[in-house]
C-alpha cells in the first residue's frame, strides 16, 4: 500500500464510501442496509461471500504465498439508535434506546425512522412551562416522545410500525481536516476493512468479518471467529477521544485517546487483555515504516475482540482503533490523518506478519 | 388553498438572524413584500417595513402588522485552543445542544460542532444533568490558528439544520418562533395586495425581540400606526404539557387578551376570525404579552395593539414544530381584519 498521499480521486472515492456507509442506517439486528453496501464492495474480490444465521457478512481472500497466516478482521456494521415501543392517543411515540446514548443526545434532534426514513423529531417542553421551582434536568428516556407530525395513534401507525429502528438524522460533512457524520462508530471501520480486503497482502488468507450485534454485547463476532477457526485476530473499531480542554484547565489526564495522534492499539479494555505479541508486532511495524500510533489508556470499553478471544481454545487478538470524538452521539468526528495512518499501518502489519509471529514464546510479561 | 407557504417558509427558516444581526432575514422579506407594496424601507435599527396605501380618505390611519425576525442563537465567546466557547444571544436553552450541527459566521461560514465535553472536562458541581451553557464547546475540526484566522469573538453562531416536513402540513426546524409569523404576515400581504383596503398597511420585520425589543420600541416612530398587531408565536401543545398552558397543533392561532391588548383590537381580532371561518382561541395574558406588544403598547404616545400567535411545539429548541394550517389560518385572520378597517373604525378604539 501506497506511504504517499492518496490522490485526491482515491481520497474522494474512500469519503463517498464513508458518507454512504455512515448515512445508511443499521440500528443493532437491523444492520441489512449497510450489509448490502459492503457486499457491493467486497464481493468482486473474494474467493468466498457468505451471510451466516446473525447476518455476519464474511468474505474470505485467499492469500498467495506460500506460507500464510489465516487472519480475521472485524468491524461492525451496527450502529447506536432507537426501537419504536409504543404510541400514544395524540400520536407521540415510545422509543428505547439500542445501545448507549446519554439522554441529552436524544433532545431536540431529528431522527430517519424505520425502512422509509420518515422524519420525526425528539422535542422537549419550553421552561416557560415547567413548573415553578422544578429544576430544569434532562428528561430520562420515559419522559421523551418521538413526533413524527402525527396527530393520532392510528395517524402514527399508518406511517411507523412499532418494533421499526431510528437513527440520528446526521448527513456527512466536512469540518477542516476532519469528518463528522453519524455511526462512524463502526462504519470507519467498515470502511477500512473494505479498503484493506481490496489490497489484501498475499501473506494472509484474509476473513473479513463484517459483524452484527457488536452495540449491544459483542455478538455477532464469537460466532464468526468460531465458524472461521483464524490463527490470530484484529478487531478494526473507534474508540473515545476524550481529549478536549477541562473546564478549570487543569491537565485532562483521562483522555483515553487523542486525535491526530495516529491509530490507537490497546494493551487492554473491559473485555480483552491483548495478545502481547501482536501488540509488540505491530508497535514494531510502526516504528520501522514510521507510522504514528498511540496507546489507548486502559480501562472501559469493548469491542469484537472480546468476543472473538474467547471462541473456540482461544484466539490471539488485538484491537485497533481510530480515535474518534463524540461516539454514540448524533455526530462524531474523526481526522483524516489518523484514518489513512490506521489503513497504512494495518497494512503493514499484515504483510509483515509470518507464521512466527505467533509461535514466538511467551514471555514473562505477557 | 394552493399557496407558496412551504418553500417560503422552508427558505425563512433557513436564513440566519440572531439578535442584532436580522440582514438576511430582511433581504428576503424586502424582496417578497417590494412587488406588492407601495414602498419598502429600513429604520436605522435595522427592521424592514412596507407600506401598502389604502382606498380611505385622508388623512388615513394605518394598521400595522409586525412580526420579529430575529431568532434566539449563540456568539463566540472565547478560543479555547481550537475549539470555541459559546455565549447566548437571546435566552438560549442548553438541554438540548449537545451534538447539534452549527454554522460558525465568521469571514467565511465554518461548519462545526456543538459539544457537551466528556464527564471528567466538565464542573463537578452539576445540575442533574444539565451543564452551564460556558461548558459547551464548538468543535470545528480546525487548528488554533487556522481558527482565529476566521472566526472573531462576537461572530454569530447558527444551529445547521433545514427545516423538514413531518408528515403532511407539518414543519419542524429552527428558528419557527418567528419565521412563522413572518410568513404570515407575507400571505396575508398576497391577500390584501388582491382586496381593497380603507386603512393604510404597514408591514413591519422587527430587530432584536429576543433581546429587548429595539425594534418594537422603534417601529412605531417610523410609521405610526393608529392599531399594531402582533404576531408571533405560542406554546403548541407538546407531549405531557399542561392544556391551560398549551394550543393544539392545528387548533388556529390564538387572540391575546390582558393588559397588553386593546379590548376593541382583540374584539375586532375575533369578529375577523368569525367572518374568516377559522377557529380562534382566547389566550390569558394576565400581566403581560411576552411579545413585542409589551413594547409597541407604550412605544411613543402609545399604541392601540391586539396579539395573534401561532402554537408552536417545543419552542425555542431547534426542532420547533408548527402547523402549515395555522399559519394560513393566521394570515386569514390579518386579512380580514384589515378589510375590515372602514373610515369610522378609528373612533371604535376610543375607551369611553
Amino acid at each position: 500500500m501506497a506511504r504517499t498521499r492518496p490522490s485526491r480521486t482515491a481520497q474522494r472515492s474512500h469519503l463517498a464510501l464513508l458518507r454512504a456507509l455512515t448515512e445508511a442506517v443499521g440500528v443493532s439486528g437491523d444492520e441489512g442496509e449497510v450489509r448490502r453496501l459492503v457486499r457491493e464492495q467486497v464481493e468482486p474480490l473474494a474467493d468466498e461471500v457468505l451471510v451466516d444465521a446473525l447476518g455476519n457478512l464474511i468474505a474470505v481472500r485467499m492469500g498467495t504465498a506460500r506460507r500464510r497466516v489465516r487472519v480475521m478482521l472485524s468491524a461492525h456494521m451496527d450502529e447506536v439508535g432507537l426501537m419504536l415501543t409504543g404510541a400514544e392517543a395524540e400520536g407521540y411515540l415510545h422509543v428505547a434506546t439500542v445501545g448507549g446514548i446519554a439522554p441529552h443526545h436524544l433532545l431536540g434532534k431529528a431522527f430517519w425512522v424505520g425502512k422509509d426514513r420518515v422524519p420525526g423529531v425528539i422535542g422537549m417542553t419550553p421552561p416557560h412551562l415547567s413548573a415553578p421551582g422544578d429544576k430544569r434536568r434532562t428528561p430520562g428516556f420515559d419522559q421523551m416522545r418521538l413526533d413524527v407530525g402525527a396527530r393520532t395513534r392510528d395517524d402514527a401507525l399508518e406511517r411507523v410500525r412499532i418494533g421499526d429502528r431510528a437513527a440520528f438524522a446526521t448527513p456527512l460533512a466536512r469540518l477542516g481536516d476532519a469528518v463528522s457524520a453519524k455511526a462512524l462508530d463502526d462504519r470507519l471501520g467498515v470502511a477500512i476493512l473494505i479498503e484493506l480486503f481490496q489490497a489484501a497482502p498475499a501473506s494472509i488468507d484474509l476473513m473479513a468479518t463484517f459483524s452484527v450485534q457488536e452495540e449491544v454485547g459483542l455478538r455477532g463476532a464469537g460466532v464468526a471467529a468460531h465458524r472461521l477457526d483464524p490463527q490470530m485476530a484484529i478487531a478494526i473499531d473507534c474508540t473515545p477521544a476524550r481529549d478536549l480542554p477541562t473546564w478549570d484547565g487543569s491537565e485532562n489526564t483521562a483522555y483515553n485517546t487523542r486525535l491526530g495522534l495516529g491509530p490507537a492499539l490497546y494493551t487492554a479494555d473491559r473485555a480483552t487483555v491483548s495478545d502481547r505479541r501482536l501488540l509488540e508486532h505491530v508497535e514494531a511495524v510502526a516504528r520501522s515504516a514510521r507510522l504514528p500510533y498511540q496507546l489507548r489508556q486502559p480501562g472501559g470499553g469493548g469491542t469484537d475482540a472480546g468476543s472473538i478471544h474467547r471462541a473456540r481454545k482461544g484466539i490471539p487478538a488485538i484491537s485497533v482503533s481510530v480515535p474518534v470524538r463524540y461516539p454514540h452521539s448524533p455526530a462524531g468526528l474523526i481526522r483524516l490523518d489518523d484514518w489513512r495512518n490506521t489503513v497504512l499501518l494495518l497494512h503493514a502489519a499484515l504483510s509483515r506478519l509470518t507464521p512466527e509471529s505467533l509461535t514466538r514464546k511467551r514471555t514473562a510479561h505477557g | 388553498m394552493p399557496d407558496d407557504l412551504l418553500p417560503l417558509l422552508l427558505d425563512l427558516m433557513r436564513l440566519p438572524a440572531i439578535p442584532g444581526r436580522e440582514t438576511a432575514v430582511a433581504d428576503r422579506l424586502q424582496a417578497a413584500w417590494a412587488p406588492l407594496a407601495d414602498e419598502v424601507r429600513r429604520t436605522p435599527a435595522g427592521s424592514v417595513y412596507a407600506t401598502c396605501r389604502g382606498s380611505g380618505k385622508k388623512p388615513r390611519p394605518s394598521v400595522m402588522l409586525t412580526a420579529h425576525m430575529d431568532a434566539i442563537g449563540l456568539v463566540v465567546a472565547d478560543f479555547e485552543g481550537g475549539f470555541l466557547r459559546i455565549a447566548s444571544a437571546g435566552s438560549t436553552l442548553t438541554e438540548h445542544l449537545a451534538g447539534q450541527r452549527v454554522l460558525v459566521h465568521g469571514k467565511r461560514l465554518v461548519p462545526g460542532l456543538l459539544v457537551r465535553p466528556p464527564e471528567h472536562c466538565l464542573p463537578p458541581e452539576k445540575d442533574g444533568d444539565s451543564i452551564p451553557l460556558g461548558a459547551f464547546l464548538v468543535d470545528t475540526g480546525l487548528g488554533a490558528r487556522q481558527l482565529q484566522a476566521l472566526v472573531r469573538i462576537g461572530d454569530a453562531i447558527t444551529f445547521d439544520r433545514m427545516g423538514i416536513q413531518l408528515g403532511d402540513g407539518v414543519v419542524a426546524g429552527p428558528a419557527l418562533d418567528n419565521r412563522a409569523g413572518l410568513a404570515a404576515l407575507t400571505l396575508a400581504l398576497h391577500s390584501l395586495s388582491r382586496a381593497s383596503h380603507a386603512w393604510d398597511v404597514v408591514l413591519a420585520g422587527l430587530v432584536q425581540e429576543e433581546t429587548g425589543g429595539l425594534g418594537a420600541r422603534t417601529i412605531t416612530h417610523a410609521a405610526p400606526p393608529a392599531i399594531a398587531l402582533v404576531v408571533d408565536t405560542t406554546y403548541g401543545r407538546g407531549h405531557g404539557e399542561a392544556e391551560h398552558l398549551t394550543f393544539p397543533l392545528g387548533g388556529g392561532p390564538s387572540n391575546g387578551w390582558g393588559p397588553a391588548a386593546h379590548p376593541a383590537v382583540h374584539e375586532r381580532l375575533r369578529l375577523a376570525a368569525e367572518r374568516a371561518e377559522v377557529p380562534l382561541t382566547l389566550e390569558p395574558m394576565p400581566r403581560y404579552s411576552e411579545s413585542d406588544a409589551d413594547l409597541l403598547q407604550v412605544a411613543g404616545s402609545g399604541v392601540a395593539t391586539g396579539c395573534l400567535f401561532v402554537p408552536v411545539r417545543n419552542m425555542h429548541s431547534p426542532v420547533e414544530v408548527v402547523d402549515l394550517e395555522d399559519i394560513r389560518r393566521t394570515a386569514a385572520v390579518l386579512t380580514e381584519f384589515v378589510r375590515g378597517l372602514d373610515d369610522a373604525a378609528a373612533s371604535s378604539l376610543d375607551r369611553g
